[in-house]
């Protein structure tokens, strides 16, 4: 007498697999980060021997932003530049509502980055009381601008280079 | 015909109920895609401090091996090693010579000194997002005495 099959179609035993997720969910749960961290490049000005190492051949400024329990006060150095041509650049952006008006650094930043492109460096300098948080959004302010060209946009380095220092009073 | 209808019943009965695993899979599958895509390798390395909330960030950039300063509500620290307590917004407890807070100063030549790390001029700052720039300051200015003048400032994803 022939053997017949069953015409029922065979189940696929999910258990071990079964074990294997019940055993990585708990083990992928103990590592798991549900906030990200990451980092903030800066530095502090410090005497160093030897020749600057900024950029020579173009002109390029340095952007002075003071936090001031006010606003933002922006001003402009450069090597090769005149004390009238840098004017043009100084700002007083004030708070709004209480608030940083980050996008007003950022569009101050940008009009000095259009003009001389190979600028890169901005002096932090954060006045007596400014607390850590706003030091961090100034300089996420000044770290990308967006181009965009048609339909497309894409983000260039504006201010990368920040150094945190002080007025020597 | 009373008879046949009640033996399928009592069969019926008998029969023991099978799970349906097929929809636990799905979601066993789904928890692990949303965890193993959450599992970062850089950030395994770095510990964070506890009475500290980090300020938040914009910035994408990764994390680099080197020396930690970690300056909490409660103390200051180098790695995981005490340094001077924190109270209010004032470091106490420790000598402190203008910006200089002699025993960090110490401590990060110390490590200077035996470091192999790559990044040797480089401290990574963990700071309480509400502390004031002056607190900060004395911290950045003694690092950079002790021969680390660039920082890796700990922030928090937006």
């Amino acid at each position: 007498m022939a053997f017949r099959r069953s015409p029922d179609a065979e189940e696929i035993n999910l258990i071990p697999l079964m074990n294997l997720f019940v055993t990585m969910i708990p083990l992928l749960l103990m590592s798991a980060a549900f906030y990200h961290l990451g980092m903030v490049s800066t530095s502090v000005p410090t005497v160093s021997e030897g020749e600057s190492d900024a950029p020579t051949g173009k002109t390029s400024v340095s952007a002075n932003v003071r936090i001031t329990l006010k606003g933002y006060n922006l001003t402009t150095s450069s090597a090769t530049l005149t004390p009238e041509e840098l004017k043009a650049f100084d700002a007083f952006i004030p708070k709004k509502d209480g608030k940083y008006d980050h996008a007003a650094l950022t569009g101050a930043l940008e009009r000095i980055k259009r003009k001389y492109e190979q600028s890169d460096t901005m002096m932090l300098i954060p006045e007596k009381g400014i607390k850590y948080k706003e030091m961090i959004l100034a300089m996420d302010a000044a770290r990308k601008m967006v181009l965009s060209s048609g339909a497309q946009t894409r983000k260039v380095n504006l201010f990368p280079v920040v150094v945190i220092t002080t007025l020597v009073q | 015909m009373f008879d046949q209808s009640m033996g399928r019943r009592s069969r019926q009965a008998n029969k023991v109920p099978q799970l349906n695993l097929n929809s636990m899979m799905d979601m066993l599958s789904i928890i692990l895609v949303f965890l193993l895509a959450n599992i970062s390798a850089d950030e395994k390395d770095f510990v964070l401090a506890a009475d500290l909330t980090l300020p938040l960030s914009t910035s994408k950039l990764g994390f680099i091996k080197a020396v930690q300063v970690k300056l909490t509500t409660k103390e200051l620290m180098v790695e995981d090693q005490f340094v001077a307590k924190v109270s209010g917004d004032k470091i106490v407890g420790t000598r402190i010579e203008g910006k200089k807070i002699v025993q960090l100063y110490n401590m990060l030549q110390r490590y200077r000194s035996f470091s192999k790390e790559a990044a040797k001029d480089i401290v990574i700052l963990q700071a309480d997002r509400e502390f004031p720039f002056e607190l900060l300051d004395k911290v950045l200015r003694t690092a950079a005495m002790a021969g680390y003048p660039n920082f890796r400032l700990a922030i928090q994803k937006e």
